[in-house]
Formats: C-alpha cells, sequence, structure tokens
C-alpha cells in the first residue's frame, strides 16, 4: 500500500513538474535581428545599439545581435515585416508609439500593435517643454496668458500631427481654452534651430537635448510634460503640479515580437530582459539618457497596450483626425 | 592668438599614429564609397557606427569625417568618366564632367575635380576653424521663409541648364515638383500620390531618381550601338591627363564661388549639398563671360559644384559642432555616434572637449591633402577605366546601381523604381527633356513646399513675410536676376541682329 | 509637297503622355483642400504642377506643330536600336523580379550573360567570364567587405 501510495506520489511530482516546464525550452540558435524603423542614427536605432550594447556586456545571450533598419511608413513597413514571420522567434522589433498611433490613422496599415506578441515595456520618455533664454515667458502661465491675449499667434515648432507633441498642445490648449499654431517641421535639427532662432516661441524637446542648451544658457525649461519630475531636472516642475489638468501622454519604447510568437521564446525574452532590467548597467543607462524606468512585462504590458490605444484614439479623434479602424 | 595655439594642440592629436591612421582608413574609404554610385556617405558612416562605437570619440570622429569627405572626393571620378553620379551631390557634375569627358579630356576633368575638391575643402577646415559659432548664429536666423528664397534661388537656375528648349526643362522641373511631394503630407498626414502603398508613403528617394536617370539611362541609351567596344578616346601622355594652366585659370572664380556657396549652404540644417552644388553651377553660369560653353564641357562646370560639395563638408559640420544641431543626414548619424560615445554635442561641446574639435579639425587638413595626394595621380589610372569595353562597363555599372539603391533601405521597391526612372530616363534623352530639372525639382520641391507652408503658418497667412525680411528678400532679387538676366542677353543680342540688318 | 512630312509623331506622342500625367495629377490634388487655414494646403502645390505640367506640354505641341506649319527646321527622333534598348532593359527587369526569389548574386550573373550574349553579341566564353568575374567581385565587396544586406537566394548567397 504504501508502496503504491509512493508511486503515485511520485508520478503526480514528476507529471507536475513536467506540467509546469515550458512547452519548448527556447535559446537563440543564430544571429538575434532587433528590428528598427528608422535609419541609423535616429533615436530608435540608438536605443536599440545602446540595448545591443548593455546585453553585451551583461553576456547573457549565447548568440550576437544585429541591428536591422527596416525604414518606411512611419513604422508600417517594419511592422508588415514583422508580421510577416509569424510563428517564428526571430526578429524583434523595438517599439514606439507611432507603433500604436499609426494603424489607427493609416488605412494602408495592415498590422497593429494587437496583432504582435509583446515582450517589455522598457522605457518612458520623458519630455519638457521649453522656450528661449530670451524669451519673455518665465513660466508656462506667462505662455498661456499670452497665447490667450493672442489666440493663434503664438508658435510651436513639432513633427507631424500625430506626434506626442501635438498631442500635448492639442490637451492643453483645451485645458486653458486658448491655441496656438503648430509648425511641423522635419527634422529635430530645423525644430531646435527655429526655437534658437526666434523663429517659433516654444518646442517640446527630449531632456538631454534640453540639458545641453540650458548649460549653454540658450533655453529655458518651463515644465516637464509627465506625471514625475526629471532627477536631472529637479526644480522643473510638471505640468499637473503646475495646476494643468492634462493627462500625460507616455511616449515608450520596447520590445515586441512576431504574432504567436513561440512561448517559450518568449518567456525567454521576457527573463533576458528581466535580467538586464535588473543589472546596474541598465540603471546607469537609464540615468544616462533621461528615461523613466517603465519596465512591464506580460499583462502589466498588455493592460498598458490596451490603455494606451484607446487613450491615443481619443485624443485623436477629438482632435479631428479621422481614425481608419 | 588663442586659435593659432588650439590648432596646434589640434595637429599634435591629429598627429598621433592612431589617429593618423583613423584618418587615413576613413579617407580611402570614402573615396571608394564615392566612387560607388549608389552607395553615399551617410550609408557608410551608417554601416559603421557599430565599429565606431568600440573606439576612441576622437578617432572615430576623424575616421568618420574623413569618409564623409572622402566621398565628396570619389564621388565625381563616375561623374565624369560615365555620367553616373557616384554621390548624390556629383549629379551637376556630370553635367560639364561627362561632357569633357566625350571630348576626350577626361583626365583634366578628374584632375580639376579633385584639386578643387582639394581647395574648398581646405577653404571649409578654414571657415569652420575660425568662424564657426558666429556662423552658427547667423544660419539661426534662417527661419522658414529665408529657406524658401533660397529654394526660389535654387530653382531659378533651371533657366541655365535649359539648354535648346525652355519648355521642355520646366516641364522637367515641374515633374521633379510633382514627384517631390509623393507621401504623406507633413502638415495635413494625408497621403499623396501614394497609390494607398506603405513603401510609397515616404516618398521617392531622390537618389533612386538621380541613378535611375542619368546612370540607367545613360547605359540604355548605349545600347542602342552595336558594337559594345570601347566607347571613347582616352588620349595618351600624362599631360593631357592632367588640367593645364587654362584651366587651372578659368576656375579660379569657381574654386571660391564653391567653397563659399557650398560652406554657407551646408551650415544651414535640412539644405544640402546637392543645392549647393546647383546654386554654385548656376552662380558661375550667370557670371561667366561664355555661358553657352556650360554644358559643352566648361570646365568651371567642373569646378564649381565640386568645389560647393567638398566645402559643405565643413558647413554641415558647424551647426554639430557648435548647437549640437545635424545640419545633414550624415552630421545627424554622427551626431548619434557622439551619443553613442556618451557625448552631447551641444553649444559648450568645443569648451568642454577641446581637443575633439582642434583634433577634428586638424585632421580635416591631413585628410585633404591626403585625398589631394591619392586623387591626382590617381587621375590617369581611373582615366583608363574608360578602355574598358562597354560589354563589361555596362553590366557592372547596373549592377552597382542595383546595389547602391537597394542598400539605402533595403526595399526592392528601390529597385523597380530604378529601373522605370531608367527607363523613363532613356526616353527623356530621345525626346530631348533634359534630365538636371527633374533632380533640382525633385531635391527642392519638398523643401520649397514645406518652407512656404511653414512661413504663412507664421506669419497666419501674411504673403509678405515671405519678401519683407531682409535675408530672404536679398535672395529672392538674386533669384529674379538670374532668371531675368539670360533674358536680357537674349534681347541685347536681338537688338544687335537688328542693328545690324538695318545697317 | 507635304509640308507635315517632318511631324515629329513622337514628339507629339511625348507631350501628349505628358498632357495626361498632368491631368491626372491635377485631378487626384483637386480632392485634397487647396487652402489650409493660415496658408496652401495639401492640393496646392500638386495642382499647380499639374496645371504647369499639362500647359506647357500642350505649348510643346503646339510649338511644333507651328514650326512644321511654318516649315522651320525641326528635330527629328531616330528610334534606331530602340528595340534593343527594350530588351536590354527588358533584361534588367527581369533580373529585378529575380532578386527576391534567387537572390542578387544569380539574378546579376543572369543579367550579365544575357546583355553580353544577346546584346553585345560576344561569345559565350566572354560573357561567363565577365559575368563571374563581376559576380564575383560584387559578392566580396559588397557582401563580405562592407557587409550589406543583399538580396538573399534559397542557396545562401
Amino acid at each position: 500500500m504504501k508502496h503504491r501510495l509512493k508511486m503515485l506520489a511520485g508520478s503526480a511530482l514528476v507529471a507536475a513538474a513536467l506540467g509546469a516546464a515550458p512547452v519548448h525550452a527556447y535559446t537563440p540558435d543564430r544571429t538575434i535581428e532587433f528590428m528598427v524603423h528608422s535609419g541609423p542614427g535616429a533615436g530608435n536605432d540608438v536605443f536599440a545599439r545602446s540595448v545591443q550594447g548593455v546585453l553585451g556586456k551583461l553576456k547573457i545571450l549565447p548568440q550576437t545581435v544585429q541591428v536591422v533598419n527596416k525604414t518606411g511608413g512611419g513604422g508600417l513597413v517594419a511592422m508588415s515585416y514583422l508580421a510577416e514571420k509569424k510563428g517564428e522567434a526571430n526578429p524583434l522589433a523595438v517599439f514606439t508609439s507611432v507603433w500604436f498611433v499609426n494603424p489607427q490613422v493609416r488605412k494602408e496599415a495592415k498590422v497593429t500593435m494587437s496583432d504582435l506578441t509583446p515582450i517589455a515595456r522598457l522605457v518612458l520618455e520623458p519630455a519638457v517643454l521649453t522656450v528661449s533664454a530670451d524669451s519673455p515667458y518665465k513660466t508656462v502661465k506667462d505662455f498661456i496668458e499670452a497665447a490667450k491675449k493672442n489666440p493663434g499667434t503664438l508658435k510651436q515648432s513639432g513633427g507631424s500631427l500625430t506626434s506626442r507633441d501635438n498631442n500635448t498642445r492639442f490637451l492643453l490648449m483645451k485645458a486653458t481654452g486658448t491655441n496656438w499654431q503648430f509648425i511641423s517641421m522635419k527634422s529635430g535639427g530645423e525644430r531646435v534651430a527655429a526655437l534658437l532662432g526666434g523663429h517659433v516661441d516654444m518646442y517640446m524637446m527630449e531632456p538631454a537635448e534640453a540639458l545641453e542648451q540650458i548649460r549653454a544658457g540658450k533655453i529655458r525649461v518651463l515644465a516637464t510634460l509627465m506625471n514625475k519630475r526629471i532627477p536631472a531636472l529637479p526644480d522643473v516642475a510638471t505640468l499637473q503640479e503646475q495646476g494643468y489638468k492634462v493627462p500625460e501622454i507616455p511616449q515608450a519604447r520596447g520590445f515586441v515580437g512576431p504574432p504567436a510568437m513561440p512561448k517559450g521564446a518568449r518567456a525567454y525574452w521576457e527573463g533576458v530582459f528581466t535580467k538586464m532590467h535588473d543589472s546596474p548597467l541598465w540603471k546607469d543607462f537609464l540615468k544616462e539618457n533621461y528615461y523613466e524606468d517603465g519596465f512591464l512585462i506580460g499583462p502589466g504590458f498588455e493592460k498598458f497596450s490596451n490603455e494606451y490605444t484607446q487613450q491615443m484614439r481619443g485624443i485623436l479623434k477629438e482632435a479631428g483626425i479621422k481614425l481608419v479602424r | 592668438m588663442e586659435i593659432l595655439a588650439n590648432l596646434a594642440h589640434g595637429f599634435a592629436v591629429a598627429l598621433e599614429p592612431m589617429n593618423l591612421l583613423w584618418c587615413f582608413l576613413g579617407v580611402f574609404f570614402g573615396t571608394i564609397v564615392g566612387i560607388l554610385p549608389g552607395l553615399g556617405p551617410s550609408a557608410t558612416v551608417a554601416l559603421l557606427l557599430p565599429l565606431a562605437t568600440q573606439m576612441s570619440p576622437t578617432g572615430g570622429i576623424i575616421m568618420m569625417a574623413g569618409i564623409y569627405y572622402g566621398a565628396k572626393y570619389g564621388g565625381s571620378t563616375t561623374s565624369i568618366l560615365l555620367n553616373v553620379p557616384g554621390e548624390s551631390s556629383s549629379v551637376v557634375t556630370c553635367i560639364d564632367g561627362f561632357e569633357m569627358a566625350r571630348r576626350g579630356r577626361a583626365g583634366p576633368a578628374l584632375g580639376i575635380a579633385a584639386i578643387a575638391s582639394f581647395v574648398a575643402g581646405t577653404v571649409g577646415v578654414v571657415l569652420l576653424m575660425l568662424i564657426a559659432p558666429p556662423v552658427a548664429d547667423f544660419a539661426l536666423r534662417f527661419g522658414p521663409p529665408e529657406y524658401f528664397a533660397l529654394m526660389a534661388l535654387g530653382l531659378s537656375m533651371v533657366v541655365l541648364l535649359a539648354g535648346k528648349s525652355m519648355l521642355k526643362a520646366l516641364i522637367s522641373m515641374f515633374v521633379g515638383l510633382w514627384l517631390a511631394t509623393i507621401g504623406i503630407d507633413m502638415f495635413t498626414d494625408i497621403p499623396r500620390y501614394t497609390l494607398d502603398r506603405i513603401e510609397l508613403m515616404d516618398g521617392v528617394s531622390f537618389v533612386v531618381v538621380a541613378i535611375g536617370t542619368f546612370a540607367i539611362g545613360e547605359v540604355l541609351a548605349n545600347l542602342t550601338s552595336e558594337s559594345g567596344g570601347q566607347k571613347f578616346e582616352v588620349p595618351k601622355g600624362l599631360r593631357n591627363l592632367m588640367p593645364n594652366w587654362q584651366d587651372l585659370k578659368d576656375s579660379r572664380f569657381a574654386f571660391l564661388n564653391g567653397s563659399l556657396v557650398g560652406f554657407f549652404v551646408g551650415v544651414l540644417p535640412g539644405a544640402g549639398s546637392t543645392i549647393a552644388s546647383f546654386v554654385s553651377y548656376g552662380i558661375e553660369k550667370a557670371v561667366s563671360k561664355h555661358p553657352e560653353k556650360f554644358g559643352k564641357g566648361a570646365v568651371e562646370g567642373v569646378a564649381a559644384p565640386e568645389a560647393a560639395n567638398n566645402s559643405e563638408t565643413g558647413g554641415a559640420l558647424v551647426p554639430l559642432l557648435t548647437l549640437g544641431i545635424p545640419g545633414s543626414g550624415t552630421t545627424a548619424i554622427l551626431l548619434a555616434a557622439f551619443i553613442l560615445w556618451g557625448l552631447r554635442p551641444g553649444p559648450l561641446l568645443i569648451q568642454d572637449h577641446p581637443e575633439l574639435f582642434w583634433g577634428l579639425v586638424a585632421s580635416m587638413y591631413i585628410g585633404n591633402v591626403m585625398l589631394l595626394i591619392f586623387n591626382l595621380p590617381l587621375v590617369p589610372v581611373f582615366a583608363q577605366i574608360l578602355r574598358l569595353p562597354a560589354y563589361v562597363l555596362y553590366p557592372i555599372i547596373l549592377g552597382v546601381s542595383m546595389v547602391g539603391v537597394y542598400s539605402i533601405d533595403q526595399r526592392l521597391l528601390d529597385t523597380w523604381l530604378v529601373a522605370f526612372f531608367g527607363l523613363l530616363g532613356y526616353l527623356m534623352r530621345k525626346m530631348e527633356y533634359p534630365a538636371a530639372p527633374l533632380i533640382l525639382g525633385i531635391v527642392l520641391g519638398d523643401l520649397m513646399e514645406n518652407a512656404v507652408r511653414q512661413s504663412l503658418m507664421m506669419s497666419r497667412g501674411e504673403i509678405s513675410i515671405l519678401y519683407s525680411r531682409p535675408l530672404a528678400l536679398t535672395m529672392l532679387i538674386l533669384a529674379a536676376a538670374v532668371l531675368v538676366g539670360p533674358m536680357f542677353r537674349r534681347i541685347a543680342g536681338w537688338r544687335v541682329k537688328v542693328i545690324e540688318q538695318e545697317a | 509637297m507635304n509640308r507635315w512630312r517632318n511631324l515629329n509623331k513622337s514628339e507629339l506622342i511625348a507631350a501628349a503622355l505628358l498632357f495626361a500625367l498632368g491631368a491626372a495629377i491635377m485631378s487626384r490634388a483637386w480632392e485634397w483642400p487647396y487652402l489650409a487655414e493660415d496658408g496652401p494646403g495639401p492640393g496646392f502645390f500638386p495642382l499647380w504642377t499639374g496645371i504647369a505640367i499639362t500647359v506647357l506640354s500642350a505649348g510643346v505641341a503646339f510649338f511644333h506643330v507651328y514650326a512644321v506649319f511654318k516649315q522651320q527646321p525641326v528635330e527629328r527622333t531616330s528610334w534606331d536600336g530602340a528595340a534593343r534598348v527594350l530588351s536590354g532593359w527588358a533584361g534588367l527587369a527581369v533580373s529585378i523580379a529575380l532578386l527576391k526569389p534567387a537572390g542578387f548574386v544569380v539574378s546579376f550573373l543572369l543579367l550579365v550573360l544575357f546583355l553580353v550574349i544577346f546584346i553585345f553579341r560576344r561569345r559565350f566564353i566572354t560573357a561567363l567570364a565577365v559575368g563571374l568575374g563581376s559576380c564575383a567581385g560584387f559578392w566580396l565587396l559588397f557582401a563580405k567587405v562592407l557587409n550589406l544586406q543583399l538580396p538573399v537566394g534559397p542557396w545562401g548567397f
């Protein structure tokens, strides 16, 4: 009797162990590709290479990583390409907010974020609202008052209509009942030059850029757009703190995988990125680049995905931009 | 003088053996890349980004800058020998350079290109060294209305590129302007002429159009002849393979013109070296005493654009190194390299890292000398390429074109487009529609439209913003002068004829 | 004496095609806003380029017909050798179509063979030499040394 019980218990244990083990334990067997939707040198590309660098130094990967650029369509080409690799474990792609937004507004898009396998959200990018150092506006309030007095005359430089700059502008205009112009410019260089040259009154820029300009005394930072203050700019209050009921629009970066990625591969990468996130090298990276730690995997990431998509759809619709899905 | 002391320090850095090696590798590699059509400096610098991150910042930037200006030297080679632009800004060099080659003057053309590149490259470095910060501040005063005026000046050059039929040149230009509108409109997010295809959302790359119409078009046009043998006469004897004193004399102004125009246009973020070469070519032709020689092998027509695209590299580094703003595609990649090295270029870069700036400046001097030493003796060697029989040369050109455009974005669509534009280029040649205005249109169209719309948004619809500011007004007057000038000459010519007839 | 003898049909056809292009450009541009809040809208520039192309191409046709009518000298377009050019181009097109399935090296090799044998009429052995030589050179330079990503066929290159 006892013997049989032991056997039963033993088999139960084995069964449990087998059931709990990953279906196929995965390790990469060839060069890993990190796909990036921008050209070399752009923000995404640098991010991917930095991740590649950190992973390399930590020596957690059995294969080398190659960064592949697949530009076009504001991310849509990369998304299409990733979707073609359905069921595979390679390549991974770096996603940013445009991956969420563009498929909602472009009917050429055949793939949305919900089709892809979420792996990890890694960072949130803060942004700051800046004016030129010789501008008369010392606080956001000054700027808004001036906008109220002369609606439609103040100018902000920025990128496309669906960019975070413009969405934040829209929310801020709505919250304060004012409006000012948005002047789209092709490259970051032109936008900063327009601010420094006095052709526009305000620009929302990345903290890294801003810090250099502040050091040189060329600009003044009036607010930070996220809900948390930036450690490197401790005296800059957030828009919320300054009384503006503007919800933060997260600008996230992370990794996704092809649709129907094998569970083992997804678990593997979640593990890798968790290890990377916990390492001091990563913490330094976040600090040097002024990123907010936005680490999310699994259900937390999926929840973010849904909430963010809904948030963006709401804002875009209100701003009058047509949604195609 | 402080500058001399800094420069001396810079030379000390640049002459360190490792840095010399990086400089040599950079310029050497850059020349090769420049020679190969389709591969430009930005693609190469991008390729080397992973390698560069392993290097020290000074060495890395020396090498990458070397590739950048080295490519400008090499770009003229295939432009002159084969009417195939090696690098996007070498399109203009094709115009007179290839004509010179056809008349047996390939050697002098290559030589003048090398010399012009050297002079202008050096001038560019000198200007970078001496007046970078004030020039950068001046460039900040260029807002959308000034960009519009500059583009208008560029487009007015079509008058000078016209050749026989002005109507046909204008049609080419307008088709180019139209091609530039393909893609997603930046201001309203509306797709224009994209046929609902994702790949066309970013528009048609002008590199693809240039290589298609010039390179592939040229090959196709030459398939008509049966022989497939050697194309041109290559004169023997070193004397005939180098520019003579007359050439150098004629090009004096072109060197100056190209150097200055290239540098200043390079400083403007977004402007680019293609615009610089067109504008300096136009200015050269406009002030020349014998403008009818342009387009038929005028040596100044090679010297001016080559000078412009070389000093443009010096100019493009100005906003990067003094303000942290990248002025062109290649400098944007350099900026990324800086970031990967943990540096943040900004207004204080020169102060914080003088060895980087001065070391780079010094190495650019050295690099330009290296390139001159390379390129001049190689001129006779390159000229021998013309001896290759067509059946070897042309397939190679086609192959390099395919590789070149594919390497831009790894898209098959680009290879299809280049074939399409190749056919178009052949047809245009047949029907005598000039290709240069097409390129001019597609390069400037985007920038011009954006500039106008940005300006009018800034002024809330007031058109006067476009001509009320002094800088913009000056350039618009110049543009008008360029447009109207040739007409005066023609009218003066008629009047002379009438007087002669009456007499 | 037929004064229309000199009429260059190709010239007129080209002008007609351009006219059609201009009209097509205009018809699409019409659908987009001509003016936006403060300035030209997305339809403005394309519309004007379309108008310019239609007007100018009509002008080209008109001036040509006028010149022929006035018996002034006009250009003749010679289409000699066009068949060879088009075959050459067709070869290029096929080669591009083969890029994805067969990879660059094979497609290019086929293109070279086609051009050298059929267009330049050289011996097969010459074609093979040029083809293999250039393919090898390309592969070495681009794929190996410069590390560009070229289309790769099922055979690994």
